[in-house]
């Protein structure tokens, strides 16, 4: 928390940070690591030197920091620019520079502030990687603010909206994206062109969530019931590491209601249009 | 002309300036470089912000780097005798030099230490810094390139207005220009005076250069 807000609490790791004095309210902010859009690096230090840097800050034995900086540059990949200066880095390595200070103080919540934006797509891969990677083996809490929706695609587990400076959404993706009207989901699979169900046929959109999008539900689907199945669109995303689809389809035939009992009995997600 | 009798004095002239223009530097930099961190923290949006006290110490400032250094010279009399015990000589020669680098190193500082990145303070201030560590650790160290050339040029600003010292017995070089070289029509003094302010202008300029591109790493 840099600025008090004007209302509300700010709560991390229970503690009331609105309710802190300014020297509590510092130490609370050494717990919490943070990375930024534009790496903030200091350019008068080596990587070395920007690693140290907070446990400088919270008086870590000085006999124990050089360990620690190798530790933590070895965590994100950076052990042989020890000794280098950041203005000889590239972006990646910059934040991955940015990350080992983060966690230096060994927090246990990391901000990331639009900290893949000013990378490039593939950059941006490797250093998200880096951050799942962490967020499994550290067990670390990771608050990630981004306005690339690919970024959460491809590491977010929650998710909360903000529009006009309110949160629209939140929740698990894995809930968000089943609902087809929820803004996630909208954002993943733009809603195509309307269509008009042909005359005595049905319109649904088919949501499908991990085991049963591996599965060849629709080929079941017309064997088992007596239904024409036309598939209008569709589209498989991966998703939090699950693979997500969502098919757009016209149904006719005499058994029409029981099919669509059938898919959501296996658990899919069935809008009827 | 004869050179056995100028050497030492060019020498001693030489040895003069260096010590008023040295000691000057040292109070200088002591004095005004926490000025001109101060301008920096107490900004509308600085550290501390203290836009009250910001715009009186820029207003103080302001005042004195407006007075001409002669008028300088001859205002603090009082003061510099109240510090040294006498208001004539080369010591006493510090006193105003110093007043009148103190306020223009200050502004030379602000500038450096303010092309300091905003987000670096961010970060500090995220990573649990105090006002006094961000100071110390980030504002300083990064704005040192420019705090370095900004001293190069605060001493030879010092070494032209220790020229006028010799209005209040200062000595110097450039009190032997102006009462030998100018007023006694001794050119050749004029010149070997001028050659050796040359050189230390020269010399520092250099030197400070040298000195910041070392401790860059941009």
């Amino acid at each position: 928390m840099l600025e008090r807000p004007t209302s509300g609490k700010v709560v991390v790791n229970h503690q009331d940070l609105t309710s802190l004095s300014d020297t509590e309210l510092r130490q609370a902010r050494q717990q919490i690591g943070m990375i930024f859009q534009h790496f903030n690096l200091l350019n008068s230090r080596t990587v070395a030197g920007n690693v140290a840097f907070p446990l400088e800050i919270i008086g870590y034995d000085k006999n124990k920091r050089q360990s620690r900086v190798e530790e933590l540059l070895d965590l994100v990949g950076l052990s042989d620019k020890t000794n280098v200066y950041p203005a000889q880095l590239s972006g990646g390595q910059k934040q991955r520079v940015g990350i080992a200070r983060a966690l230096a103080t060994e927090p246990r919540v990391l901000l990331s502030d639009e900290a893949t934006s000013a990378l490039d797509p593939q950059t941006t891969i490797s250093i998200l990687n880096l951050l799942k990677d962490l967020n499994h083996r550290l067990g670390l809490t990771i608050l990630l603010i981004t306005h690339e929706m690919d970024v959460v695609k491809q590491i977010c587990d929650h998710v909360a909206i903000l529009q006009e400076s309110k949160i629209v959404e939140s929740g698990a993706i894995n809930d968000l994206i089943v609902d087809p009207d929820s803004l996630l989901s909208q954002a993943f699979f733009p809603p195509s062109q309307v269509f008009i169900p042909r005359p005595g046929a049905t319109s649904a959109a088919i949501t499908f969530i991990g085991d049963a999008a591996d599965q060849p539900v629709l080929a079941s689907l017309v064997r088992k019931f007596d239904v024409d199945v036309n598939i209008l669109g569709g589209s498989i995303q991966n998703i939090g590491g699950r693979r997500i689809g969502r098919l757009q389809v016209e149904l006719s035939g005499k058994q029409v209601n029981s099919a669509l009992n059938y898919l959501n009995q296996l658990g899919l997600r069935v809008e009827v249009q | 002309m004869d050179w056995s009798i100028w050497v030492p004095n060019l020498l001693k002239g030489t040895a003069e300036t260096l010590y008023m223009v040295g000691v000057s530097t040292l109070f200088t930099v002591i004095l005004g470089l926490p000025l001109g961190v101060l301008l920096v923290i107490t900004d509308r949006k600085g550290l501390i912000a203290a836009p009250t006290l910001n715009q009186i110490l820029g207003s103080i400032v302001n005042i004195a780097r407006s007075l001409p250094f002669i008028i300088l010279l001859v205002i603090v009399i009082p003061f510099t005798r109240l510090l040294v015990g006498t208001s004539i000589g080369v010591t006493a020669a510090i006193v105003p030099l110093s007043l009148a680098a103190i306020p223009f190193f200050a502004r030379v500082a602000e500038t450096g230490l303010r092309e300091v990145d905003r987000g670096l303070v961010e970060a500090s201030q995220a990573m649990g810094c105090s006002t006094w560590q961000i100071i110390l650790k980030v504002l300083i160290p990064e704005a040192l390139p420019s705090l370095i050339l900004g001293t190069a040029l605060t001493i030879i600003s010092l070494i032209s207005y220790s020229a006028m010292a010799g209005a209040i017995g200062g000595g110097g070089l450039g009190d032997l220009a102006i009462r030998y070289g100018y007023q006694r029509y001794e050119t050749d003094v004029m010149i070997a005076t001028v050659v050796l302010l040359i050189v230390l202008v020269q010399g520092i300029q250099i030197l400070g250069d040298k000195l910041a591109q070392k401790v860059s790493r941009r």
